[in-house]
């Protein structure tokens, strides 16, 4: 036998093996299968690729970003040299940490919350507490050391943790609790085991308690490592258990289907337009009751509406209670803002005193201070981060708990929000502009917006004119930092702002842009300028599907189908797509489409333009490419919305929960719901 | 005989595609060919066996090799072509995914390492469902064999109306090497080596022992091998055992690929007796000796298999493609040396480049054409930008420039002028080139006649290893001047002599040699329209020619990624199409932000050994 026999007999077995993977659906499963039981393995595990994230891959000379400027005892710390300014903007504004001297030393971790998101770094919420804290304790000074970190995860707290007891802490402030899922690397990594429940018949409801279940076991693991470090060190940890803007952050600006089987879809499409068209509240709370039966509550439609139904009927404690389920409802979409789930504030409540940790129950704080009412703007810029009034409540809260368990002195948290300091006036009114980009980001409503718009205008109009260039720097298709726009607001100052603003994206946040405008009412031919240069549908074909089209939120599931595959995949029932005219005209509309995975299309699907009916195209399973025309009548001379309103149809989930499986088990982010149309062209033109 | 392609028309103040009608759009047939899932992907369209356009992912997504689907590159080529996906009438699919799966069923048997994710990406299903998934293509899928696909890539665009077609590389299915013909009538691949054994292995071995990444730092030891002496050649040959039949055997207990964590065992070691150098370690006279014997036993083997393919193969033509096509120094030889009189080697003669092979394949099968298709005279098959483009977009930065649109000699001559005074240019003109060579579209120039320009580009704007050269572009009616060079180079690929009378040290290898490209005005007036001027200016009509991109960074696509590239590498001027910007003009405040200017992105494949799967 030659050398080359053996070799070629068993490329004949395996070319018939892999023949037979090919020929027979399903057998590669059987390679996969023989694969998880171990039947295969046979050597050491290939390595891993994945770097872990900066926040916690220091083993830790330092604390954070900061490095022990001695090899003393007890050195000062100051920021790690050449840290990258993204980097560096996400952690406190502090350039040194000094050595522990006498003074009480309060280190107080957090998320962006702690940092005092939209105020940093003019102000934050741990100068509010040490202020407080001074101001009442004379003779004993304390000092609180501000170690918040935008985005910090689970992992991440723990580490800070340890690595500041480096710092000798006489006590620990924890402000966390809104990251836990939504930066979970951790999570992401366990998701795969998790998509047994989806693929056999889609159960979102299985696949949220599956993950709840996973978070429950971090919480405690957190827990019990705190109870470690009191125990063995004596230090006390308060935390402070965060809350959510139930009224004024909608949770409910995804209009998209859970899984559900087809009749079940039927009837929940149903009851939403029953919902939405119904003028009598009692028909529009059985239809929306019916939803929340139907889709077993994980969509946070019906829950919201019904909330707003009982807040506007004066029913506070039923729509508080199902504020709390709206919030809730989706904790599995990776599209959610951060938030403290119930879940979790519950087991805190329950759990923390348990493991030696002293609660600082914020929820019941707002409560009391608002007199029953529901947390709303007045707290709250965004879904979490809180305003100046806030920072203060929350501050004279922790500095009630501290002061009772540290000093032993009895003072209630209204008696200490006198002492509390608040934001200077150019400081408060930037916070606002940026609440009022950030609300346009996610897709809250224009009210919202505009609030916060002229809240900055009428506290300092100077800021808001400084700061007022934002939609020119968006409205152009080129990064932030490269327009004559960003130059123009970096010399005017505020450059901190700026460096925030420049890791945005570049989307047509049309009411921020639009009430920016109607407020100033100054210049507005600076936008319409851009608008026509770059996007004037009268000058060059537009491109529907690129973002300055078609991503409207962040919290859009689109945007995420848009990086992931080559062509727009909808979710939402209604998609909507902008663009800019410069003068009246008929405008041709070219878009290729198709329902897939569908057995049946039941209805055409409708284009309308601004509001008004357009056109109907029946659509196919396969892509097909359609013609329209709006006419001039119904364009307005500006910005124009065109809606595409997806028909019902008998989508086959399998197929796509197959999909979602096989996307889980390779590590990539999924989205949960039908989707219920592709777009693979549509441009519109006046020419 | 070779044939000339329609010129297509890409420098004239912009272009516009050539946008097909809907009656029209009914009676071509519209191709898609595909390479993806391995490393550097790519698309291309063929109408009508047309090339009409062509992109690697990489360009798009801003990662380096980036081999997912190349959903951009797809969207890009459509809209070029003026179709969109349901015009599409087959995808021709570069590689054959069943017998991939026997060669990696193969590997699993002699013990390679694996987990759950390489068992999902060895699913021979996978392309289709990310075909079908990502890229929304409902119709036909057509799969072929990898070095068939190379071997269409090369012949179908070749112009020759017969040919010898020899297509080397690392991996494919099982092949790593076919020796085969080509004519009107269709492709014959009369003989292949196979896996394990591989002339790209072997080459990317040494490479990977020489310190630099597999997969890419195989033009580096090419780069490295001038500077050392053959002094290890016993070594190397031990390594392998070849004869003069087509065949190649690897000495498989010097490799230790199979086992998947390194690509040479502890004995290639003992035989150099020296230990694998480290990335960052310094190079030294045993690694240029190592080079340089590797370069010399691979060139002396393709020249042996090309000898062997005459006597099957008796043509005056030769085409060649794969990874190893790559080396221009072998091709140099092979010219030179070899039997063929007439040699075409594909541009993109890598895995990206078979996109272009699958698709001319499928099309001359089912459209029952000839395989021997019009000659690919050059690579600018990705995106352009017009002008006013251009110009409306740097006219909301806040960067000054000097405008020239419609005064193209002016532009020529400011920018001589500024080459002349020894300043560096980001060049950047029309339609995006296909293929790993920046061919005068997405270039960074120089003056070749400046000593300190070499260790100047290498460190300040490139920021890469000092031995590296550069290469010279050069009027083809004046190359026989200054180069030992007796065909058109247009694509970068032939290695030959410096004969200059002028002192030419930046684009000079240390043993007189260069990677020369020839310019025509016929298939890019602008850049030849440069050369015209700077030869006037200076009486020298060669340019140092690089590629517009910093060190792990693909080369630039969009204007946007040449000014970032721009600003962040300190080249003194940059011209995009017409206007030129000068580096003193970038605002300050852009250095201090200069974080949030992109810089590369992490690979998705892995450097320190060959990827299988």
């Amino acid at each position: 036998m030659s050398k080359q026999e053996p070799f070629e007999a068993q490329k004949k077995i395996c070319d018939r093996i892999a023949q037979s993977i090919y020929q027979q659906a399903g057998s590669f499963t059987i390679l996969q299968g023989l694969n998880q039981l171990s039947i295969l393995h046979n050597s050491a595990p290939r390595k891993q690729q994945r770097l872990r994230s900066s926040e916690s891959e220091e083993e830790s000379k330092g604390v954070g970003i900061w490095i022990p400027t001695s090899t003393e005892e007890n050195p000062s710390y100051q920021r790690k040299p050449g840290i990258n300014n993204l980097e560096a903007s996400m952690w406190a504004n502090r350039e040194t940490i000094p050595a522990k001297g006498p003074k009480k030393r309060v280190v107080f971790i957090g998320e962006s919350v702690a940092r005092g998101f939209f105020f940093e770094p003019h102000f934050s919420p741990a100068s509010v507490l040490e202020t407080i804290l001074n101001r009442h304790s004379a003779p004993v000074e304390y000092e609180v050391i501000d170690l918040a970190r935008s985005n910090l995860s689970l992992r991440g707290l723990q580490q800070l943790i340890k690595d500041s007891l480096k710092l000798k802490p006489d006590s620990f402030v924890l402000f966390a609790g809104n990251n836990w899922i939504m930066y979970n690397d951790d999570l992401q990594k366990e998701m795969s085991q998790f998509s047994e429940a989806l693929a056999e018949n889609g159960d979102t409801a299985a696949f949220k308690e599956n993950i709840k279940v996973w978070i429950s076991g971090q919480i405690r693991n957190l827990l019990r490592f705190c109870q470690n470090i009191v125990q063995e060190t004596g230090i006390p940890i308060f935390f402070m258990l965060p809350e959510f803007n139930d009224v004024d952050f909608a949770s409910d600006t995804r209009y998209a289907i859970p899984y559900m089987n087809i009749e079940k879809t039927v009837e929940w499409r149903q009851s939403l337009r029953d919902a939405s068209d119904h003028k009598d509240s009692e028909s529009r709370e059985q239809a929306l009751q019916r939803m929340m039966q139907l889709d077993d509550g994980v969509s946070s439609i019906a829950p919201s509406m019904l909330a707003r139904l009982y807040a506007e009927q004066g029913y506070t404690h039923k729509a508080r209670q199902y504020y709390h389920i709206a919030r809730d409802a989706e904790l599995w979409n990776w599209l959610n803002t951060p938030r403290c789930y119930t879940f979790i504030q519950d087991m805190l409540r329950n759990e923390a005193e348990k493991h030696g940790i002293h609660l600082i129950d914020l929820p019941q704080e707002y409560q009391h201070s608002l007199k029953n009412g529901l947390p709303d703007r007045t707290l709250f810029f965004d879904y979490c981060h809180l305003t100046g009034d806030g920072i203060r409540l929350s501050m004279s809260a922790a500095a009630a708990a501290l002061l009772q368990r540290m000093a032993d002195q009895q003072i209630t948290t209204t008696d200490l929000r006198a002492y509390a300091p608040t934001p200077e006036n150019p400081v408060l009114a930037r916070a606002h502009l940026l609440a009022a980009n950030h609300n346009a980001s996610w897709g809250q409503p224009e009210s919202i917006i505009r609030h916060h718009c002229e809240s900055a205008y009428r506290i300092d109009s100077i800021v808001f004119k400084k700061m007022n260039h934002w939609p020119e720097i968006t409205g152009i298709p080129l990064p932030p930092i490269m327009t004559s726009a960003y130059a123009n607001a970096w010399s005017g100052g505020d450059r901190d702002t700026l460096y925030r603003l420049a890791t945005l994206g570049p989307y047509s946040y049309s009411h921020f842009v639009d009430t920016l405008e109607s407020i100033e009412n100054k210049n507005p031919s600076s936008i319409t300028r851009i608008r026509a240069t770059h996007h004037d549908v009268c000058k060059k074909e537009i491109d529907l599907l690129s973002p300055f089209s078609c991503i409207h939120s962040w919290a859009q599931p689109e945007t995420l189908t848009i990086e992931d595959i080559g062509y727009f995949r909808a979710y939402s029932l209604i998609s909507r797509f902008s663009f800019f005219c410069s003068k009246p005209a008929d405008i041709h509309l070219t878009i290729t489409l198709r329902i897939p995975n569908s057995e049946k299309i039941l209805e055409p699907v409708q284009i309308r333009i601004q509001e008004k009916p357009g056109f109907e195209m029946q659509a196919t399973t396969q892509w097909q490419t359609m013609h329209g025309t709006l006419q001039k009548e119904n364009i307005t001379p500006g910005l124009n919305t065109i809606e595409l309103i997806w028909p019902l149809a008998d989508l086959d989930n399998e197929y796509e929960l197959h999909r979602i499986v096989q996307q889980m088990k390779q590590g990539e982010k999924i989205q949960l719901y039908q989707p219920v149309g592709d777009i693979y062209h549509f441009t519109a033109n006046a020419q | 005989v070779v044939t000339s392609a329609t010129r297509l028309p890409l420098y004239q103040g912009g272009y516009q595609p050539d946008i097909p009608t809907e009656a029209t759009k009914k009676v071509m047939m519209n191709v898609l060919g595909i390479a993806a899932l391995y490393h550097d992907s790519s698309c291309c369209i063929l109408i009508d066996g047309k090339l009409r356009a062509a992109a690697q992912e990489e360009r798009f997504s801003r990662i380096k090799y980036d081999s997912r689907i190349p959903k951009e590159a797809v969207r890009y080529c459509l809209k070029e072509a003026g179709l969109t996906i349901h015009d599409i009438d087959y995808v021709a699919y570069y590689e054959d995914p069943t017998k991939k799966l026997s060669r990696q069923l193969w590997m699993l048997a002699q013990g390679l390492p694996f987990d759950d994710q390489l068992i999902n990406r060895m699913d021979p299903h996978r392309p289709e469902q990310e075909i079908r998934d990502i890229m929304g293509y409902e119709g036909p899928i057509e799969y072929m064999d990898h070095h068939l696909a190379h071997a269409a890539g090369t012949f179908c665009f070749s112009g020759f109306p017969e040919a010898a077609i020899f297509t080397v590389d690392s991996v494919g299915e099982w092949a790593t090497t076919t020796l085969g013909r080509g004519s009107q009538s269709g492709i014959e691949l009369l003989d292949e080596i196979h896996f394990p054994n591989s002339f790209g292995l072997l080459y990317s071995t040494m490479t990977s022992y020489l310190g630099f990444d597999v997969n890419d730092g195989e033009y580096k030891v090419m780069g490295l091998a001038p500077y050392g002496t053959p002094r290890y050649t016993d070594q190397v040959w031990k390594l392998i055992e070849s004869n003069k039949s087509s065949q190649l055997q690897l000495q498989l207990d010097y490799f230790d690929f199979l086992a998947g964590q390194r690509m040479f065992s502890d004995k290639l070691i003992e035989l150099f007796k020296q230990p694998p150098r480290s990335k960052n370690d310094e190079i030294t006279q045993f690694h240029q000796d190592v080079a340089k014997s590797m370069q010399v036993v691979l060139e002396d083997l393709l020249l042996e298999k090309v000898r062997y393919l005459y006597e099957k193969v008796p043509s005056q033509n030769l085409c060649m493609s794969g990874g190893v096509a790559l080396n221009c120094v072998a091709n140099g030889r092979i010219h030179r040396e070899g039997p063929y009189t007439n040699l075409f080697i594909q541009p993109a003669s890598g895995d990206a480049g078979s996109s272009l092979g699958a698709a001319a394949y499928v099309h001359a099968k089912y459209d029952q054409s000839s395989f021997a298709g019009e000659r690919m005279e050059h690579v600018y098959l990705g995106p352009g930008y017009t002008s006013e483009e251009i110009t409306r977009l740097v006219q909301e930065t806040p960067l000054p420039f000097e405008d020239y649109h419609g005064n193209f000699d002016a532009l020529c001559t400011a920018v001589s002028k500024r080459l002349a005074e020894g300043q560096i240019i980001g060049w950047y003109q029309g339609r995006m080139e296909f293929g790993p060579r920046a061919l005068g579209a997405r270039s960074i120039i120089a003056d070749p006649r400046r000593p300190e320009m070499r260790d100047k580009i290498n460190a300040l704007v490139k920021k890469r290893e000092a031995f590296r050269p550069f290469a010279p572009v050069v009027l083809y009616d004046k190359a026989r001047e200054h180069f030992d060079l007796d065909c058109p180079s247009p694509f970068m690929l032939l290695v030959c002599q410096v004969c200059s009378p002028l002192e030419l040290p930046a684009i000079t290898h240390i043993d007189g040699s260069a990677r020369v490209q020839t310019v025509t005005e016929q298939y890019n007036p602008r850049f030849a329209g440069l050369l015209r001027h700077f030869d006037q200016e200076t009486g020298c009509p060669i340019l140092l020619n690089t590629s517009f991109n910093m060190k792990d960074e693909p080369i630039v696509c969009t204007p946007v990624d040449a000014i970032r590239c721009f600003v962040r590498s300190k080249m003194d001027a940059l011209v995009l199409q017409d206007i030129v910007i000068d580096q003193k003009s970038v605002p300050a405040f852009w250095d201090e932000t200069i974080n949030f200017f992109e810089g590369p992105k992490s690979a998705n494949i892995d450097h320190s050994v060959y990827t299988f799967f």
